[in-house]
């Protein structure tokens, strides 16, 4: 059977290929991808998701977009952040640990300030701010 | 094909598991638990046929094993499209998410392969294609898991 064993060597290949590819991105679920000193950001919203897995909001901070992550979606509305609270176009200042990556504009935040209110969507780790 | 995942996102179901605190985690749960039993089924049946228990007949194993990788797989699948369904154009563009549509594809593709042998085939063969499903279905399951972890 060469042409079978020919076949199976290049799905090897490109299976090889794949996790080569794949494999070096960084990870946003939980805490391991993320600098160990708070770090914050300030700057306007220009989307929010709000639901499962959990919440997101995009925010532009002089010109960069960063993605704050945030908790899934029981915790951060026990927290009183809605989505009616982050419109497009809202200030906001987050506050969390940003990703281990410098060129990765992305943070998992702990606590959300908007007009001066504090939403601290992992209370237990506010507590150290 | 952007449009076609706005939809899906926009549609009910989608939206109702969105902002669900108990269906999501179960339909989670739904998935892990059909991923596990596809897993070790199809993991049995390669290692069966590699020669580990040779006390009980392949045909046997197979006979027994395959209907339920096949029903594990479908619930898999359908619990797999209602997690995309949350967030389709994130998930698109996740390069595991990928690797995992790419892996589960060919360890498919390799177990209709390896039932379309025919019966008098080399077992050398056979070995080359069981090999192949184990390594295709575990990396499938980790692919699966760096879901949440990549971006």
């Amino acid at each position: 059977m060469p042409y079978a064993a020919r076949l199976i060597r290049s799905a090897y290949a490109g299976l090889a290929l794949c996790t080569i590819v794949a494999v070096p991105a960084l990870a946003h679920h939980g805490w391991s991808w993320t600098e160990s000193g708070f770090f914050q950001i300030e700057g306007v919203i220009t989307d929010a998701y709000f639901g499962n897995p959990h919440a997101t909001l995009d925010v532009d901070v002089e010109g960069t977009i960063w993605r704050v992550e945030l908790a899934p979606p029981g915790p951060t509305s026990q927290a009183g952040f809605t989505e009616e609270l982050a419109p497009p176009g809202t200030e906001v200042i987050a506050i969390g640990n940003r990703s281990a990556d410098p060129d990765e504009p992305r943070m998992k935040a702990v606590r959300i300030i908007i007009d001066g209110q504090q939403y601290d969507v992992y209370p237990s780790r506010a507590e150290d701010i | 094909m952007t449009g076609f995942l706005e939809l899906l996102q926009a549609s009910p179901l989608a939206t109702g598991l969105r902002g669900s605190f108990i269906a999501y985690p179960l339909v989670n749960a739904t998935h892990i638990l059909a991923i596990g039993a596809l897993v070790t089924c199809a993991a049995l049946m390669d290692l069966r046929v590699l020669g580990l228990g040779s006390a009980l007949p392949v045909k046997i194993v197979l006979g027994y094993l395959r209907p339920v990788a096949a029903v594990a797989l479908l619930i898999a699948i359908a619990t797999g499209a209602l997690l995309f369904s949350v967030r389709p154009l994130e998930y698109a563009d996740n390069p595991a998410f990928r690797l995992k549509l790419i892996l589960v594809s060919a360890a498919i593709a390799n177990a209709v392969v390896y039932n379309l042998l025919p019966g008098n085939s080399a077992s050398g063969l056979r070995k080359i294609l069981v090999i192949t499903s184990l390594i295709l279905w575990l990396m499938a399951a980790v692919a699966g898991r760096f879901i949440g972890f990549v971006q």
